[in-house]
């Protein structure tokens, strides 16, 4: 009796307890309101740390759309992800995006080298001048953490457009340093716009 | 001991709470327990490609007028699995071309089509046959028929991936686009031809979807009936590249988030009755299966 018990037990828990990103996906389909529709183009998908993944999707002219991510809880602070057309223009940013976070780490670079040039430089002019660009960087860099850190605090999860043109956006999405593991769901929903 | 009994009880409680703020609260975050067994993890690069629910909701079925005759024969039987996958995809989109245009009695038969060819693809599940009696029995409308067709394709879509069968899927999701291209240029008046109609601005926008489609199959090249379906649709580079857009002024609606330029894809005549000509050759090669 103990051993079916703790047979039913673990079985239960089990279903009870485990639930795998497609679940994810499938949750957030059936939350889909109308006048809005659920876009075949929806993907889910594990992320184990440093990976990342590109997800282009088609956006048609005609359509508004509602690009949404669900990100699991224990990898929200570490999924980086970005929206960019074919231009590699970027309109959509979660999270502290490898781009800024390369530019900030750029900024970092030419302050030391600024800094080095200051203990050799010679005349006073010049090194007013050097001391200038300094000061407007060290500003600069002082922006950029605020916002990298604005952007992992309070983040938008969600994106709406509407393509003036038929277009592909590419979708990429980044698990940063962590020792866990989760899902990323991107849910895309579109409806017919006036001007259809 | 009496008490374990309980936990089970309670764990099923707290998983049915769960679920259901997961729906009402749409797409916000939350946390998901995962199961690392079942989960997948993502391709490194994934294309997507619309369904043709997406592209015939877009044509203006007050202007066009159904034309019969042109959905492929319900009849055909297909021996080879690529053959019954490739054709599936076409009947997605007969039903879909069907139900846009309100030929309710028709589309219902061609949804038990695709069923059965499911049926036949190990896809059972994702079309269970209560979806289709409910179907038939109900007289179902344009609606109904639309929302039960959506969520088959969605079934269809997550068993193929669960089951790991990318392949399966790119080829139902090939045919269905070259099946959705194939029965909307039926529905344009070549003697009329001008390329700023919004039929065939829709057809020539498939240049974006165009490379979606072959860059999925690519994933898959190494295979013969792969292969045999990427070299067909290498004719289409011809037309596609050969497209330009010209930029054109709109009022812009200051309400809404509009991305990119408003542009009109500029297409000869001569061109596009080949891309026509094209297309008529890959769905042949397509429903000529065996």
């Amino acid at each position: 009796m103990k051993k079916l018990i703790s047979i039913i037990f673990c079985l239960v828990s089990i279903t009870a307890f485990s639930q795998n990103c497609n679940d994810f996906l499938n949750n957030s389909r059936l939350g889909v309101k109308y006048p809005w529709k659920f876009d075949n183009q929806s993907k889910t998908g594990l992320f184990l740390a440093g990976k990342t993944s590109v997800i282009n999707v088609v956006c048609q002219e005609g359509k508004d759309y509602r690009i949404a991510f669900s990100i699991s809880t224990n990898i929200t602070k570490n999924v980086s992800i970005s929206i960019t057309d074919e231009s590699g223009k970027e309109y959509f940013s979660y999270g502290a995006s490898a781009s800024a976070n390369k530019e900030l780490a750029k900024k970092k670079e030419l302050m030391v080298s600024l800094e080095n040039q200051k203990l050799t430089i010679k005349g006073s002019k010049a090194k007013l001048k050097l001391e200038g660009d300094m000061e407007n960087l060290k500003l600069e860099i002082e922006k950029m953490e605020r916002d990298l850190d604005y952007a992992s605090s309070s983040p938008k999860t969600s994106f709406e457009f509407t393509p003036a043109n038929t277009m592909n956006l590419t979708i990429t999405i980044t698990l940063g340093e962590t020792s866990y593991k989760g899902c990323v769901t991107t849910v895309i929903t579109n409806k017919n716009n006036s001007y259809n | 001991m009496k008490y374990l009994l309980f936990l089970p009880l309670v764990a099923m409680l707290m998983w049915s709470c769960g679920n259901g703020s997961d729906k009402e609260t749409d797409n916000n975050a939350d946390t998901v327990m995962v199961d690392n067994d079942s989960a997948e993890v993502m391709n490194e690069v994934v294309y997507q490609i619309p369904s043709p629910e997406d592209f015939f909701s877009l044509l203006n079925n007050k202007t066009l007028k159904f034309k019969s005759g042109i959905v492929h024969d319900d009849k055909k039987q297909y021996e080879s699995r690529a053959g019954k996958e490739l054709n599936m995809g076409v009947y997605l989109s007969d039903m879909t071309y069907l139900n846009t245009f309100g030929e309710m009695k028709t589309a219902v038969r061609y949804f038990a089509r695709i069923r059965e060819m499911a049926d036949q693809l190990g896809l059972s599940a994702a079309i269970p046959e209560q979806t289709l009696k409910k179907l038939e029995d109900s007289s179902a409308n344009t609606d109904s028929l639309r929302k039960v067709s959506d969520e088959s394709f969605f079934n269809v879509i997550q068993a193929l991936e669960e089951a790991g069968n990318g392949k399966s899927l790119a080829l139902i999701m090939t045919a269905g686009w070259v099946e959705t291209i194939y029965l909307s240029q039926q529905l344009v008046d070549m003697k009329k031809f001008d390329y700023k109609d919004p039929l065939i601005q829709r057809l020539c926008s498939q240049k974006i979807t165009y490379n979606n489609v072959v860059k999925n199959l690519e994933r898959f090249n190494d295979q013969q009936d792969v292969k045999a379906i990427y070299d067909q649709l290498q004719q289409l580079s011809t037309f596609f590249d050969g497209l330009t857009r010209e930029e054109i002024k709109t009022q812009q609606d200051t309400t809404k988030n509009i991305i990119g330029t408003p542009s009109l894809w500029k297409s000869e005549k001569e061109a596009f009755s080949k891309f026509m000509e094209q297309i008529l050759s890959i769905r042949k090669f397509i429903v000529e299966q065996a």
